[in-house]
């Protein structure tokens, strides 16, 4: 019998405490706000998952998506950032699929 | 999929919910979940930490049944493209480090969607999987920088359903010291200039073990990468004609420079005929290539950034083909330029090819052609392939921009006794 080691070819993964923002106590009188990237149904989807909050949560204030420039580009910018913080949005919701 | 095991909730959708007309009711049943993940998940960890895994120990009753029992256990655990691997052992890791400048425990960064870390070490141990040599390293460890910038955007790219793989244009003096390829059979396979295949397979392992790029996990790319190598090669510059620039020099790099550049492509197209003898010949050359750019290849301007900073893709002629343009008096950017203007979408084009929404949202004139990219500049080209002109390679865009990142050798007498351990082991280096 003869054997031998090899290195794993995943390498190491890392974490890092404070990586999340702080989560909020519940969504009733929040406002969420819907980012979408265009792409896997995201104009069905996100007005559905909406309804279904809203139904949870009446009185959270769920942005639609449409109410925020759409596109893979436009969702990962800075520009973005300042459009949520001027909606006061307490949350996102962000997808869908690539 | 590599998360941290105190990640945010990882929730499964079926993919057949992310496709027209597909039922919806996964959303209600994982509202709850959902809810769970804007309110009540709390993170458990408390300080930066790294989870390295350990070697792996493979037995087996002689060495090729071993050999046997490797591939199988890493094909079980998803690390394997399928073919053999040649066993990344601490022996052979340290042989290939050997090509390095730098210690093991450098960090490049980290490949997404995984996460893992990349370090010289993890890269030596994809390009022993590979079957590749120490003098490679210089190249792959300028690639995997390269592939890491983040204007590459390499998260979206490793992720998406769309189907791509980097193609990496090596210049300088180190393309033919490492035999890779710039004439005949340059994209491979050929045995006689072997570096290419293991420095792009390592790229590859490195994309999907590293970076987690597992077909239907980590990426959802509908037909796959299509390349198990990508594609490493380098300009003939030898070929290049008078007065014409490298790849790399028209980049901002010195003729003297070893350097990689790498973009990300969706496919390949063979150009035929690519013939440039006569002017005549040049032009209908460049009606069909233009003919072949102007597809309703939405990557180039179907996305603001890829607009901004991307290219039409990666154009490679062969010698001949470039020496009849300059005899026909075609500088390189006059040919971009030419390309350009006539590879225009007509509007009747662009409303027949549904991308009226692009040209709204780049604000353009709808009245007008709308141009592949938004300089004839972006175009890149390079002499690469088989001599005789008789074809030519179009690779359509599916990257963000591209990015040109200088090799850095280890000191000049390790370069030396790497290169005379390779004529050693391979021969003389071969004629072209």
């Amino acid at each position: 019998m003869i054997s031998f080691q090899v290195l794993n070819p995943c390498g190491a993964v890392g974490s890092t405490k404070g990586a999340y923002a702080p989560r909020l106590p519940d969504l009733a009188g929040k406002t969420i706000g819907m980012l979408s990237n265009q792409l896997g149904e995201a104009d069905r989807i996100f007005p559905a998952m909406r309804e279904l909050l809203r139904k949870r949560f009446p009185t959270a204030n769920i942005i639609p998506h449409t109410e925020f420039p759409q596109g893979g580009d436009r969702i990962d910018s800075a520009e973005i950032v300042q459009i949520v913080q001027s909606k006061k949005c307490d949350a996102v919701i962000v997808g869908n699929a690539q | 999929m590599g998360f941290p095991a105190d990640a945010p909730s990882v929730l499964e959708f079926p993919l057949e919910m992310f496709v027209p007309g597909s039922d919806l009711s996964p959303l209600e049943k994982n509202l709850d979940q959902i809810i769970f993940g804007l309110t009540q998940w709390k993170s458990k960890i408390a300080e930066r930490t790294s989870y390295a895994p350990p070697p792996i120990t493979i037995e087996g009753k002689d060495y090729p049944a071993a050999l046997d029992n490797l591939n199988l256990f890493f094909l079980r655990n998803l690390w394997s493209d399928g073919l053999p691997i040649v066993p990344a052992t601490r022996e052979r890791v340290d042989w290939l480090l050997t090509g390095a400048n730098l210690p093991r425990e450098k960090i490049l960064g980290t490949m997404l969607p995984r996460g893992g870390i990349v370090t010289l070490e993890q890269i030596a141990v994809a390009l022993a999987m590979a079957g590749g040599r120490p003098e490679y390293m210089p190249v792959l460890i300028a690639t995997v920088a390269a592939f890491l910038d983040p204007a590459i955007k390499h998260e979206h790219l490793q992720t998406t359903t769309g189907n791509n793989f980097p193609v990496v244009i090596v210049n300088g003096a180190i393309a033919k010291q490492i035999r890779l390829n710039a004439g005949t059979g340059c994209c491979g396979p050929d045995p006689n200039h072997p570096a290419g295949a293991s420095i792009g397979r390592a790229l590859r392992f490195l994309q999907m073990n590293v970076g987690g790029a597992i077909p239907g996990q980590g990426t959802m790319a509908e037909y796959g990468a299509n390349r198990f190598t990508n594609m490493v090669i380098a300009e003939n510059e030898d070929a290049l004609p008078a007065g014409w620039q490298s790849l790399s020099e028209e980049r901002g790099f010195s003729r003297a420079s070893n350097t990689v550049t790498l973009h990300f492509v969706a496919s390949i197209i063979d150009m035929i005929p690519s013939t440039t003898t006569t002017e005549q010949a040049a032009i209908y050359t460049l009606n069909r290539w233009a003919a072949y750019i102007g597809g309703p290849f939405n990557m180039y301007f179907g996305f603001e950034s890829r607009w901004e900073h991307g290219s039409p893709g990666v154009l490679l002629m062969g010698a001949l083909t470039a020496q009849g343009f300059a005899n026909t008096g075609f500088s390189k950017d006059q040919i971009r330029e030419c390309l350009w203007e006539k590879s225009k979408l007509a509007p009747e084009k662009v409303k027949e090819y549904g991308y009226e929404k692009h040209v709204a949202e780049l604000r353009l004139d709808p009245t007008m052609p709308l141009p592949v990219s938004k300089s004839p500049k972006s175009l890149l080209i390079a002499i690469a392939g088989g001599a005789p002109s008789g074809h030519a390679y179009f690779m359509p865009n599916q990257g963000y921009t591209s990015v040109t990142q200088e090799i850095k050798l280890p000191s000049s007498a390790t370069w030396d006794d790497l290169l005379k351990q390779a004529a050693q082991d391979l021969g003389p280096l071969p004629a072209s």
